[in-house]
């Protein structure tokens, strides 16, 4: 049992070292000459103005929220496609009603004019 | 691809729940389809309805044992008994939220389906015999309390109170989700019963039971935030005080009893071989639980802030039954407890309530100055639900707190009882303080608004019931005796 | 018969109902209320009478209404019972309650909360008789907070006075350390016994505990290093409960702040009936105590103790009430001392003569308050004899009758204690409580000569007599506090015959030494009392000290001041409570200071510095605790597991 830990615990090692190893490298072996110019945020374009807290508008999160649902859809309709033959009618009735509740929120959301462009 | 096999699935160990979901789902549709702004009110009333048929549905259930959805979930007496109280408390907190919700300016009809979602998440706790389960329920419920909690958020503490609430209770659902997979890598199942007969038929290797014992640890960590233990507590205050009244009234004795109850079941199904190492853990947090809720209570001069640190009192002195519940005596006081503590508890923020003006939202002691000369009703049920939480006879919160002690004791944690009879002694002055102010002192201020029809039924429902369970509480023991008998098998 | 002794209790429950809900004018009330308890006086006597007629061995009737508590093995009967114990408690409390009651209609008129307060009196009679009726511990636990509640109602009556609240919370507070005591030892009980039962039920019944005590005769429990028996457990416990209900040290501190109240409430409540609870649960599980040899020890001590404590503070108060507040916690004292000695009789006796004498007493310094238009400061008194005649020659009966003189009914109760003190070898108790009968003497002697005797000090009111509805209870008081002794005459016994077959005791010797020598002590130490207060009544001020302090010096405060108990509690359990509550408060309630993010924050380093005062950062200490609970449990568990 313990061994399917240890590969997650080679795993873990492995990403934090993929990105630590170069940086680590490049610290020891690149040259340091620092210039005020260099050390600013960004080396060109211009000056940074204004807040860095940027607004977006709020229809956006609505939409994500609309696409995950049918994103989960998507999710939970694929296995039951793959194992259709499985499944049977019993699948289709459990699918039936997974797609009425999804079709009930996507009814309120309709409703409550979260589709709409403001 | 090897035949699937589907478990037989019987609805109808789950047909409480089930009405409660489709209810709510449906009742979501028909609510922004048919029901016109300023008659919301009409969809309180039909959720006050779905809670009641899911009751009377659960009734031909009593007595039945079984389990469905391939061992997941469980019927038995005592998930029974359980959702009875749950929906309870849902019918409870929604009438008191009828008149509370307009007058506030925040009504709106998504309020009521939500209730009872939450309720469905309480109920699937209570009947979880599966740690995926247990997070479903867990999470059903806490995602629809994050929304209530901000439910009055053109009000900054109600967002606040959210959003502290949001974050906290994700971190302690990492750790819940965490907990299972550790469980799961060291016995292979998430099935309780499996988990159960794997900890006590094998000889754990050390590996494993670290692993067993770091999950259970886990898991119970996210309990006890839910259940609010000290030093797990610390939202509490806070998102009560921040939180529409009705929804931290239904909070206190919901969380605390959906939590629980699937606690009472991992404990008790999963992890009774392993008591040596959970209940010193468990007890250690009971006591610092009673003391901090108890003492924490006496700075208070806020009295929604108050109830918000006697919940947590109460809490300890609910995890009282919680730890002897192999024993008969421990899932009865448990049952007990949630019940009176649910009456008491929702009549005292019932109160609060009738006394809230539009937009306040603070209940300083001082607006309780000569409640008696101006309502003198409210008066004294107050006096009644303070007298219960404090544990007076003879109120119901005596029995349910006497019990919970013998419990306790014969369990044997009689140093545990010692705590609790301790800090209950110390309780007593928290709550005289608000009768102090109803009785003995004159009125200032303005007077209250008027009581309405729903807060009225919901005070004196709560009262009769402490006072009447106080005097002849042997049909709800009996009730509870049964239901406590199918657990531990 | 058993209906007959429901209305016993019933009876004023149904005029406390009506006085809630249906009476609103003042002199109904007060006439129901009145009513309602001398009927159940009434009630009481013929029940008294039925129980006399039985003969001895089977005078105990009990009787179930409902099943309070029925699951399992764990069964709790409402039930009352009526044996010779009850009925002379019954008898006392509705007999003296019902003066009191009317005596109350002319001293609280005019009162806007009239009604109110006969509401709260006619509760705590019901509840007070609940106590005394009950046949297992849970029932008598729901009396004793019943009485607790109303007396803490009793108290902040007059809440306009600041300090009623204070008393009334303080009366309540000292009250649940022994309740929890109690529920311990209910626990206790039912965890040896399997019941809460007194004693069974009619015929056939399962056995109460009071009837299995020998069940557990050698019973150890605790630790292999310190054992200790099992009764000693229990009674210890009960006797804590008691010390909390019956003023005891060291839990006394409540009942003269309880003054606060109306004077009828002090008379009835904190004087005659419900501070004797504490005595009346010794004797009632008297097996139980009677198994602990240790537990008896305690108890007289602290009986003894008390009495010479509360003696000695009476001696130096100028509030006519805390005198009697003070001699009342004396008194107590000699009852449990009594308890203690095994001399469980002679402590009821003096139960009952002292329930007569200081009920009068309360009452006639309630007129005397009454007179002088509410003044309590004995040193604006002076000179009322002539003004108050009634008034003055009952207080001067209740006074004697207090101090143990020959023939009145403190004489002869008193008496008891001493003799069985002397009689079964525990002469320092008996040194001790001599002594204090002496103080018990010059207190009531000076009280006396401050009041009635002299000029009138305060020449800003004018003293006039009570009305009779106030006086004539006095005058029946009066009455009982002269011919109170003769229900225990030293040949006649009646009283010890009639508790026989609870108490199971025999007779005590008469001693005539003994009461030669404490009537003689009392005579003269009453009159030195009020010799030197009258002699020096020129040199009393108002707000001056007493002309004994010169002589005495600052033992004389310490006195008054009940040996600075009161203030040892304020400095280290209130402040220290307060404290302690206040870093809970600030340490996990962020409201105030976010106390703990500083101290742990030091301690993590850098984490403090991105917690800052604003309401967003709490987030971060509530997740920081979560976090160290955290690393407890799952470090807790783990090392266990090692």
């Amino acid at each position: 049992m313990l061994a399917n830990y240890a590969i997650v615990g080679i795993f873990l090692v492995a990403a934090i070292s993929f990105p630590l190893i170069p940086l680590v490298l490049a610290f020891f072996l690149r040259p340091k000459r620092p210039t005020p110019l260099k050390t600013s945020t960004y080396e060109c374009g211009l000056e940074a103005i204004g807040d860095v807290h940027v607004q977006f508008k709020v229809q956006y999160y609505l939409y994500a929220l609309a696409f995950v649902i049918f994103d989960i859809e998507v999710i939970f309709l694929y296995p039951w496609a793959v194992a259709f033959q499985v499944v049977g009618l019993y699948g289709l009735i459990a699918a039936t009603i997974f797609l009425l509740m999804l079709f009930a929120g996507l009814l309120y959301e309709w409703r409550k004019g979260a589709l709409e462009w403001v | 691809m090897d035949a699937l096999t589907i478990p037989p699935v019987d609805l109808g160990l789950i047909a409480p729940l089930l009405v409660v979901v489709t209810w709510a789902t449906g009742l979501l549709l028909v609510d922004t389809f048919f029901i016109p702004v300023g008659r919301k009110k009409l969809t309180g009333y039909l959720a006050i309805a779905g809670l009641v048929v899911a009751g009377l549905v659960g009734l031909p259930l009593w007595g039945v044992s079984g389990s469905t959805f391939g061992g997941m979930v469980r019927l038995d007496p005592f998930a029974l008994t359980l959702t009875w109280v749950f929906l309870l408390i849902g019918i409870l907190s929604i009438t008191m939220s009828l008149d509370y919700l307009p007058r506030q300016d925040i009504e709106q009809g998504e309020y009521y389906p939500l209730i009872m979602f939450a309720v469905s998440g309480m109920i699937l706790l209570a009947q979880g015999a599966d740690l995926i389960v247990l997070f479903l329920g867990i999470e059903t419920l806490s995602i629809t309390l994050y929304i209530l909690t901000g439910f009055a958020y053109p009000r900054l503490t109600s967002e606040e109170a959210a959003m502290k609430y949001l974050v906290l209770g994700a971190f302690a659902a990492g750790f819940f989700v965490y907990g299972i997979a550790l469980i799961f890598g060291a016995t292979g199942s998430t099935r309780l019963s499996e988990i159960g007969a794997y900890a006590a038929d094998r000889d754990l290797g050390d590996t494993n039971l670290t692993l067993l014992l770091g999950g259970a640890a886990m898991v119970l960590i996210a309990f006890s935030f839910k259940a609010a233990l000290a030093p797990f507590h610390m939202w509490i205050p806070d998102v009560y005080q921040g939180s529409p009244t009705p929804v931290a009234a239904f909070m206190s004795v919901g969380t605390k009893g959906g939590a629980l109850a699937a606690l009472v079941r991992l404990l008790f199904e999963a992890l009774p071989t392993l008591n040596a190492y959970w209940l010193p853990v468990l007890a250690g947090l009971t006591a610092l639980t009673m003391v901090v809720g108890n003492l924490g209570a006496i700075a208070q001069m806020d009295v929604k802030r108050m109830l918000a640190y006697s919940s947590i009192g109460h809490a300890g002195y609910v995890m009282l039954g919680v730890m002897v519940a192999g024993e008969q005596r421990g899932p009865e006081a448990f049952i007990f407890y949630i019940l009176v503590y649910a009456l008491s508890n929702l009549g005292a923020f019932a109160v609060l309530i009738a006394l809230e003006h539009q937009g306040e939202e603070a209940w300083q002691l001082d607006d309780f100055a000569g409640l008696y000369q101006r309502q003198p009703l409210l008066a004294v049920a107050m006096a009644i639900f303070m007298f219960s939480l404090a544990g007076v006879p003879p109120t119901a919160g005596f029995m349910a707190k006497f019990y919970a002690l013998t419990a306790a004791w014969e369990g044997g944690l009689p140093w545990l009882a010692l705590v609790g009879v301790l800090t209950s002694a110390i309780a007593a002055f928290f709550y005289l303080r608000v009768i102090i102010r109803m009785f003995m002192t004159e009125p200032e201020g303005e007077p209250a608004p008027e009581l309405n029809r729903g807060l009225t039924i919901d005070i004196v429902v709560a009262a009769a019931g402490t006072i009447i369970i106080g005097l002849i509480p042997a049909p709800i023991f009996a009730l509870v005796e049964r239901s406590a008998v199918a657990l531990g098998g | 018969m058993e209906l007959l002794i429901w209305l016993i209790p019933l009876l004023p429950f149904i005029g406390f109902l009506l006085n809630v809900f249906v009476i609103r004018r003042e002199r109904t009330a007060g006439l129901v209320a009145s009513g309602m308890v001398a009927a159940a006086f009434v009630v009481t006597l013929i029940a008294v009478g039925v129980l006399a007629s039985m003969p001895p061995e089977e005078r105990r009737i009990v009787s179930t209404a409902w099943e309070w508590i029925n699951t399992g093995s764990f069964q709790v009967p409402f039930a009352i019972m009526f044996d010779p114990l009850t009925a002379v408690m019954a008898l006392l409390i509705t007999g003296v309650g019902a003066l009191i009651h009317v005596y109350s209609i002319g001293y609280m008129h005019g009162d806007p909360r009239v009604v109110r307060y006969f509401a709260y009196l006619n509760l705590f009679v019901t509840m007070m008789l609940f106590l005394v009726m009950a046949n297992n511990l849970l029932l008598l636990f729901l009396g004793w907070e019943g009485v607790g509640l109303c007396s803490f109602l009793l108290i902040g009556f007059w809440f306009e006075r600041k300090t009623a609240g204070e008393a009334a919370v303080k009366a309540f507070v000292v009250n649940r350390i022994g309740d929890a005591a109690f529920i311990l030892a209910m626990l206790a009980i039912f965890t040896y016994f399997g019941t809460l039962n007194f004693y069974s039920e009619g015929e056939g019944g399962a056995l109460g505990f009071l009837e299995r005590v020998g069940d557990i005769a050698g019973l150890r429990v605790g630790p292999n290093w310190q054992p200790i028996f099992v009764s000693t457990a229990i009674s210890f416990l009960l006797l804590i409960g008691a010390t909390g209900k019956s003023a005891q040290f060291p839990l006394f501190v409540w009942l003269p702040d309880a003054m606060a109240g109306p004077t009828p409430v002090s008379a009835l409540i904190h004087a005659a009936t419900m501070v004797t609870g504490g005595v009346y649960l010794m004797a009632r599980t008297e097996p139980l105590f009677v198994a602990s040899f240790t537990t008896q020890g305690w108890v007289t001590w602290i009986g003894a103790l008390t009495a010479l404590m509360a003696g000695t503070a009476a001696m130096a108060q100028w509030d006519i009430k805390r005198v009697l507040a003070y001699s009342t916690v004396s008194q107590l004292g000699f009852m449990v001392a009594a308890c203690g000695m095994g001399a469980y009789v002679a402590a009821i006796f003096h139960l009952l003569t002292h329930g007569i004498f200081k009920a009068l007493l309360f009452l006639a310094a309630g007129s005397v308050i009454h007179g002088t238009h509410d003044t309590q400061d004995m040193r604006r008194m002076g000179g009322l004899k002539d003004a108050m005649p009634v008034t003055f020659r009952t207080y001067l009966i209740g006074a004697l009758a207090l101090a143990g003189i020959f023939p009145l009914a403190g004489f002869w109760s008193k008496d008891e204690i001493l003799a069985h003190a002397v009689g079964h070898g525990h002469t320092p108790i008996f040194i001790i409580l001599f002594i204090t009968s002496l103080f018990t003497a010059f207190y009531m002697g000076r009280q006396v000569a401050l009041i009635f005797f002299g000029t009138q000090r305060d020449p800003s009111y004018h003293p006039h007599e009570s009305p009779q509805v106030m006086t004539v209870p006095l005058i029946v008081l009066a009455v009982g506090a002269i011919i109170g002794g003769a229900i225990n005459l030293p040949v006649l016994h009646w009283l010890t015959d009639w508790l026989e077959p609870v108490l199971h005791e025999q007779a005590g010797e008469f001693n005539l030494w003994l009461a030669l020598i404490a009537t003689i002590g009392a005579v003269g130490m009453g009159y030195l009392g009020w010799w030197i207060y009258t002699t020096n009544a020129a040199k009393i001020k108002i707000g001056g000290k007493d002309p004994i302090y010169r002589y005495s010096g600052d033992i004389w405060e310490g006195m008054a001041e009940a040996w600075y108990l009161d203030r040892l509690y304020q400095r280290t359990v209130v402040a220290g409570f307060e404290r302690l509550s206040d870093f809970l408060a600030r340490v996990f309630d962020p409201q105030g200071v976010d106390g703990l993010v500083m101290g742990v924050g030091r301690f993590f380093g850098g984490l403090a510095n991105s917690l800052r005062a604003v309401q967003t950062g709490y987030v971060r200490t509530y997740a920081l605790v979560f976090t160290v609970g955290v690393l407890l449990v799952i470090g807790f568990m783990l090392w266990i597991a090692r």
